[in-house]
């Protein structure tokens, strides 16, 4: 516990230093941070050249707002809502990808990836089938399960309360379930 | 066959595996430090306005005018003033 008490205090000093202008602390900062947002952005975008821009974007934006960061969140948990955000945009950008209803409530997109399985694209693997979920309940499946934020942190990236987004996470789960069962039992 | 929880989770820790080592061949945590810190240092510079370039020449000059009179004790008469006056050679000439 004394260790997670300590890591705000840390992260403090090190935004105060990259407000600064230290570029060896942001650097630091980039080299641990990078990877981990790239994974998350290239799982919600489905493509790395998309992910990149998203996450320099990303970073960008810490660097240019560091003087006005206030710990009230940790930073990396800070960086996935702002990197959210950002491919959320993009996702609005490719219209015909994803249209806005999926993304502002729980409109369910399975239908769409029922009949890509009516239609014998059967052989679903889990990265396709996380792909074919709506935006949000594949952004839920992300953050928990792939970068590992707690509930908690996840629901706030998210901006929803911690009830919707284990919410959203069951929906998610059951889908994931059902499609990659029939994609078995082809 | 996924019928458990258990089978669930393995497949997405296993994708999880599979972006990470997608990402590392890719070389794109290189290129996002390269350009983040290429565009951050940019910003830098351009926050030098003219008007800070402006402010820091005369807080310069100041200093050193303050350093010319209180270190080296020079007040205003003693400040020699060459003239250069490019028509004095003519005059000079033409008085002759």
């Amino acid at each position: 516990m004394a260790k997670d008490d300590a890591r705000p205090a840390i992260e403090v000093e090190e935004v105060r230093r990259i407000a600064a202008g230290d570029s060896a602390a942001f650097q630091k900062l980039i080299d641990r941070e990078a990877p981990r947002l790239l994974r998350f952005a290239q799982g919600m975008l489905g493509s790395l050249d998309e992910a990149e821009d998203v996450v320099q974007d990303t970073l960008i934006r810490l660097w240019e707002n560091a003087e006005r960061w206030t710990p009230d969140a940790r930073i990396g948990t800070w960086l996935h809502r702002v990197c959210y955000n950002r491919a959320i945009d993009q996702l609005r950008r490719r219209r015909s990808f994803v249209d806005d209803s999926a993304l502002e409530g729980f409109a369910d997109e399975s239908e769409q990836a029922d009949a890509a399985l009516v239609r014998g694209e059967t052989a679903v693997s889990v990265r396709e089938a996380i792909e074919r979920l709506p935006a949000r309940q594949r952004t839920a499946v992300l953050l928990f399960h792939i970068q590992g934020l707690a509930q908690r942190d996840a629901a706030d990236v998210m901006s929803v309360s911690e009830a919707a987004f284990e919410s959203m996470l069951s929906r998610a789960r059951r889908q994931l379930r059902r499609w990659l069962l029939e994609s078995d039992d082809d | 066959m996924i019928e458990r929880n258990d089978d669930l989770d393995r497949r997405l820790r296993a994708y999880g595996a599979e972006l990470d080592s997608e990402i590392a061949r890719s070389g794109a945590p290189d290129r996002v430090r390269r350009n983040v810190l290429r565009r951050g240092s940019a910003d830098l510079f351009a926050d030098l306005s003219w008007r800070r370039v402006a402010a820091a020449i005369l807080v310069a000059g100041m200093l050193g005018a303050a350093v010319d009179l209180m270190f080296l004790d020079r007040t205003a008469d003693q400040v020699d003033v060459a003239s250069v006056d490019p028509l004095y050679a003519f005059d000079e000439a033409g008085s002759q």
